[in-house]
């Protein structure tokens, strides 16, 4: 892979993994407010926010091979239902080697694994949520030399301009019969 | 009304709509401070009552997307077509509920216990702040949209990530199996001083008050189904480049087998709004922070008799301290920020609304006004409003508490909700033409929600003497 596929792959993958990161620097960020020791708040910023963000990642290589639809609800919820649950036991796992506890995964694992994946489903609308906001805003700064934001553009474009067309037709045909 | 051909609904259930704004403002101080108080104090089986309230509400907002869609009209219009005083009774009620800056004052309270920042300064400069936003936008809406949006997003994925830190399954299957406690009212419950308490956190499950009124605003704003043939208000700096108002809505051939396929799929679309968006998140975030306050009050059984004994002023500070117990200082701050957030979404999203709502009514029906551009009338009223918040807030003085305030307003939300229930099943049923009138399970639903809001209502006001809190 040469570096302008790595830049490519980097900018596609960038809103997913802002908002896992962002979401581990709340978490910290919350750790920090509350004083805690800065071990636990570096822990749980990165240690929470680099699975999430890498997680993010995937969502936006499964979304530029169009495996999984823009602004889909279902295809985020069943992303996030493995994906979040990890990302946490990861975070378990390094706060445990972090602050020198001797690496314990949670007690009664199954009801630890399935708690995390209930909130999944709260985490996964709340990232697309925002990966919603995020895209149309990242997208067309990099669309020139990237193909695929250049395609997530075009569909964005095509949808609103079909929004406006419609709109106008309408309007028009409103104030003809008024 | 006239007849215009209706709209083609949008192809994919696409996440950003207008039911974004409605989760935006419902998701709220009820869900993050009020449910999880009643939680401490009465246990998790309480919660069938916030299930009951966000399942009506579900299908009120359904409802309200009707008439909207259907007609383009706002519901005030509607409720102007059926009997003009109707309207007037909410334009009055409007006045007198969300003129206070109940939400911006809690929030600001909150920031203070967590940063230290007197309440009164930084309440002040979020509600300027709230005005510059609007002012400087081009289209309203959009900033709204924009702003709403990410917070509660921010909110969602933060509490998430938080309560997977500090909560576990065992607290959570007891809320959610809470929900489920039909009929479960402890004996304590039943008194002067907690019944008007559970009164107001009823009305505050889901968006309050005139909340869903204003969704049909939003609609029109968005232009879905008929809102299409109506133009948008702009910010204050761009108000000129707005198109002229028509004198009423509009109306499509409801014979036309073309045209009812059409409106299946805008019914599909506000259907989604309606189930995944508005309930599905509402449910979420109140859940989340349902199994902290569990945590809190298992850790740390002192906090409910603080609660119970204290000021209602120090409640939001005693469940910090209970959060803080429970998770770590962790979840003592998380809670404050969040209050914090939520209090100021919460004026911005209401004035915004207030002011959408008032100005509708106002250009429509009061003589002269529409000489002015709609987008004018609606900026007197949004800075009217700022102005007579901030004057409030100087007046009432961090002394007199800003819980007084919200009290006012639950009383209030509570017989207001009751009261367009009632206008639902009139303007859905009266004014509509018969292929698109709602079915029975839906006005079943409707005629449940005003007997729910009335008779709670009533009944703290005739068994205990006392207005909801």
């Amino acid at each position: 892979m040469n570096a302008t596929s790595v830049r490519l792959l980097a900018e596609v993958t960038f809103p997913g993994a802002v908002i896992g990161l962002g979401a581990g620097i709340v978490a910290g960020g919350v750790a920090a407010v509350a004083g805690l020791s800065p071990g636990y708040v570096v822990l749980t910023t990165l240690g929470l926010g680099l699975p999430l963000a890498l997680f993010g990642a995937g969502y936006d290589l499964l979304l530029a091979s169009g495996r999984i639809r823009l602004g889909g609800v279902t295809p985020a919820v069943l992303y996030w239902l493995p994906a979040f649950p990890l990302s946490r036991l990861v975070h378990e796992v390094l706060l445990d080697l972090g602050l020198g506890r001797g690496v314990a995964l949670p007690e009664a694992l199954l009801p630890f694994l399935a708690y995390q994946a209930i909130l999944s489903a709260g985490f996964a609308i709340g990232f697309l949520w925002l990966h919603e906001h995020l895209g149309p805003l990242w997208w067309p700064r990099i669309r020139d030399h990237n193909p695929v934001a250049a395609r997530y553009v075009s569909q964005y474009t095509r949808h609103a301009a079909a929004m406006e067309r419609r709109k106008r037709e309408r309007r028009k045909a409103s104030e003809t019969g008024r | 009304m006239p007849i215009r051909p209706l709209p083609e609904a949008p192809h994919s259930l696409h996440i950003l709509g207008p039911a974004m704004i409605l989760v935006a403002l419902g998701v709220g101080l009820g869900e993050t401070y009020m449910w999880p108080r009643l939680v401490l104090l009465f246990g998790p089986e309480i919660r069938w009552l916030f299930l009951i309230g966000v399942t009506v509400q579900a299908v009120v907002m359904f409802e309200f997307a009707r008439y909207a869609i259907a007609t383009g009209e706002s519901i005030f219009f509607g409720a102007a077509r059926l009997w003009k005083p109707i309207m007037w009774f909410f334009f009055a009620v409007a006045m007198l509920i969300y003129i206070w800056p109940g939400h911006v004052a809690a929030g600001a309270d909150a920031l203070e216990l967590l940063t230290g920042i007197p309440w009164l300064v930084s309440a002040i400069v979020a509600l300027l702040l709230i005005g510059v936003i609007f002012t400087f936008a081009n289209v309203v809406y959009n900033a709204v949209e924009s702003i709403l949006t990410f917070l509660v997003g921010v909110m969602v994925v933060g509490s998430a990530v938080v309560a997977a830190i500090v909560g576990n399954f065992g607290d959570l299957w007891a809320t959610i199996a809470g929900l489920f406690a039909f009929g479960y009212i402890p004996p304590e419950a039943l008194t002067a001083a907690w019944f008007p308490v559970i009164v107001g956190s009823v009305a505050f499950a889901g968006p309050s008050g005139m909340q869903q009124m204003w969704y049909t605003l939003y609609l029109r704003d968005k232009g879905a189904g008929m809102g299409a043939y109506l133009p948008r208000i702009r910010g204050l700096l761009h108000a000129g480049e707005e198109e002229s108002m028509p004198s009423r809505g509009y109306m499509f051939d409801t014979e036309d087998p073309e045209e009812l396929r059409k409106w299946k799929g805008w019914t599909r679309w506000v259907l989604f709004d309606a189930l995944v968006l508005f309930w599905g998140i509402t449910m979420l975030v109140t859940i989340v922070f349902t199994v902290l306050a569990l945590q809190a009050s298992r850790l740390n059984p002192n906090v409910q008799q603080a609660i119970e004994a204290g000021e209602e002023s120090a409640a939001i500070s005693a469940m910090a301290d209970a959060f803080a117990s429970a998770g770590g200082v962790v979840m003592g701050g998380a809670f404050l920020l969040f209050i914090a957030i939520v209090g100021w979404k919460g004026t911005l999203g209401i004035f915004d609304a207030f002011s959408r709502g008032q100005s509708d009514m106002a250009y429509y029906f009061i003589p002269g006004l529409r000489r002015f551009n709609i987008s004018y009338i609606y900026f007197a009223f949004l800075w009217g409003v700022i102005a007579f918040g901030i004057l409030v807030l100087l007046f009432f003085g961090p002394t007199d508490g800003p819980q007084a305030i919200l009290g006012v307003l639950a009383f209030l939300s509570t017989f207001v909700m009751g009261a367009y229930c009632v206008l639902l099943l009139l303007t859905n049923n009266l004014l509509l033409p018969k292929n698109i009138r709602p079915g029975i399970l839906n006005n079943a639903f409707i005629a449940l929600g005003a007997l729910f809001y009335l008779g709670i209502l009533f009944y703290s006001l005739l068994a205990y003497g006392a207005l909801p809190d």
